[in-house]
């Protein structure tokens, strides 16, 4: 081996070397906030407020967990959240895959008015619609309901942009090839191109999950009695009643802690689809 | 026939229908009914709605808080997305450049502490800022 050879080895190994200090730095910058989470949990008040922080209690109390479960109904908040984030997920699938279908692979000209329309209410706030989407809600007699969580959040712009490229992305030959075999529109949506653009499904669905999972101000808006509260808002009337104005942390930092848990559960499962489908999308990219 | 094809296909209809119908009600209808109220004098409970043409608006255009509310608006957008993209972008490419192309992993090192020193910096500047602004509304 030459000096050359060695020289450029050192160098590759340094490079590596840096490269993992700076990846792992950057992990623990963004995880720590969640250990401090779980950490606060487990310690007594006054180990909270030390002065040179403990980094782990001395002595856990892992019964933190099941006081601050009891002490409001998260169970049902939880169920809340679930329920209606799932019911919202799965409606807005459905809905923007049969959109953007028909904006991109159907003979449609409105299509095109339809999608800049779209697009550009997009870009509009949505708090500005938060006073009439109120008044029109309760008209409809859906203020207080699963049903107008629900529907007021059953469709997504950003959803239907997304999935509408992922669509523009399967080859038309494809499209072309199932309708000469005879494939309706109906068939060629759902045993074409959705499974062709799991990728781009899943992460969407994702997404608006933890979304829907985490919205706060919306829900909080429409829904006045305590048993129909999201979690975020759970949490929140948690902190001002039995938290008793943030002077139990612990209890607080305990219920913050199994309010994430879904979603930590979620993505676990989603993570191998996400790396699957990743490849999947690459391989219908001619 | 020549409307006929401006239309397309009628199922294509069918298919965006699950989307736009609460896309009209929960996105389009609250746009123009709020439009609509903005030219009214309406306390939510009150049956009768009084025209005032743009009176509101022109109260809103004397309210200092708007301005405030505004400006705060910009300056946390142009704030958050100005450094972020083209900071972002060129600090990447320069790292891309010095560390992928060329192996040079000092010059590459660093370029990565002075974006930890300028994000360190920008966001302890940022939370001064947002602090001020916050305590004085």
């Amino acid at each position: 081996m030459n000096a050359t050879a060695v020289l450029y080895k050192t160098k590759r190994w340094t490079f590596t070397a840096i490269k993992y200090v700076l990846v792992i730095a950057f992990c623990v910058i963004m995880a720590f906030p969640f250990f401090w989470m779980v950490s606060n949990a487990l310690k007594t008040n006054d180990e909270i407020w030390a002065v040179p922080p403990v980094l782990w209690s001395a002595d856990p109390s892992w019964s933190n967990f099941i006081e601050a479960w009891n002490a409001a109904p998260f169970g049902l908040y939880m169920f809340n959240s679930v329920f209606t984030a799932t019911s919202i997920v799965v409606i807005q699938l459905i809905n923007s895959s049969m959109i953007s279908y028909a904006l991109t692979h159907m003979r449609f000209p409105p299509g095109r008015f339809i999608l800049v329309m779209i697009i550009v209410t997009y870009m509009l706030p949505v708090s500005a619609t938060y006073l009439s989407g109120y008044v029109i809600l309760s008209r409809m007699g859906l203020l207080d309901t699963y049903a107008g969580l629900i529907i007021s959040n059953s469709v997504t712009i950003f959803g239907i942009f997304l999935l509408r490229q992922a669509f523009l992305q399967v080859p038309k030959e494809m499209v072309e090839a199932a309708k000469v075999d005879g494939c309706g529109h109906w068939r060629i949506l759902w045993y074409i191109m959705v499974p062709l653009t799991r990728s781009t499904l899943i992460v969407m669905g994702l997404l608006s999950f933890i979304a829907m999972y985490n919205n706060y101000f919306w829900p909080m808006l429409i829904t006045k009695n305590p048993k129909l509260q999201l979690v975020s808002a759970g949490l929140r009337s948690f902190f001002i009643e039995g938290g008793a104005y943030g002077l139990k942390w612990p209890l607080i930092m305990a219920a913050s802690t199994f309010t994430i848990l879904p979603l930590v559960i979620l993505f676990l499962i989603a993570q191998k689809w996400l790396i699957k489908g990743v490849n999947s999308a690459q391989s219908i990219n001619k | 026939m020549n409307w006929r094809k401006k239309l397309g296909e009628p199922q294509a209809y069918l298919y965006c229908l699950p989307a736009l119908v609460p896309y009209t009600i929960f996105w389009l209808a609250p746009m123009g009914y709020v439009m609509y109220l903005s030219f009214m004098e309406w306390d939510f409970i009150n049956p009768v709605r009084e025209f005032v043409g743009i009176e509101n608006y022109v109260k809103l255009f004397q309210d200092q808080k708007f301005y405030k509310a505004l400006r705060v608006s910009l300056l946390f957008a142009l704030g958050n997305v100005i450094p972020c993209l083209a900071g972002g972008l060129l600090l990447a490419l320069l790292l891309y450049e010095s560390a992928f192309q060329r192996f040079e992993v000092g010059e590459a090192s660093s370029v990565a502490v002075v974006m930890i020193v300028i994000l360190a910096i920008i966001s302890s500047l940022s939370m001064y800022v947002s602090r001020r602004r916050i305590h004085y509304v």
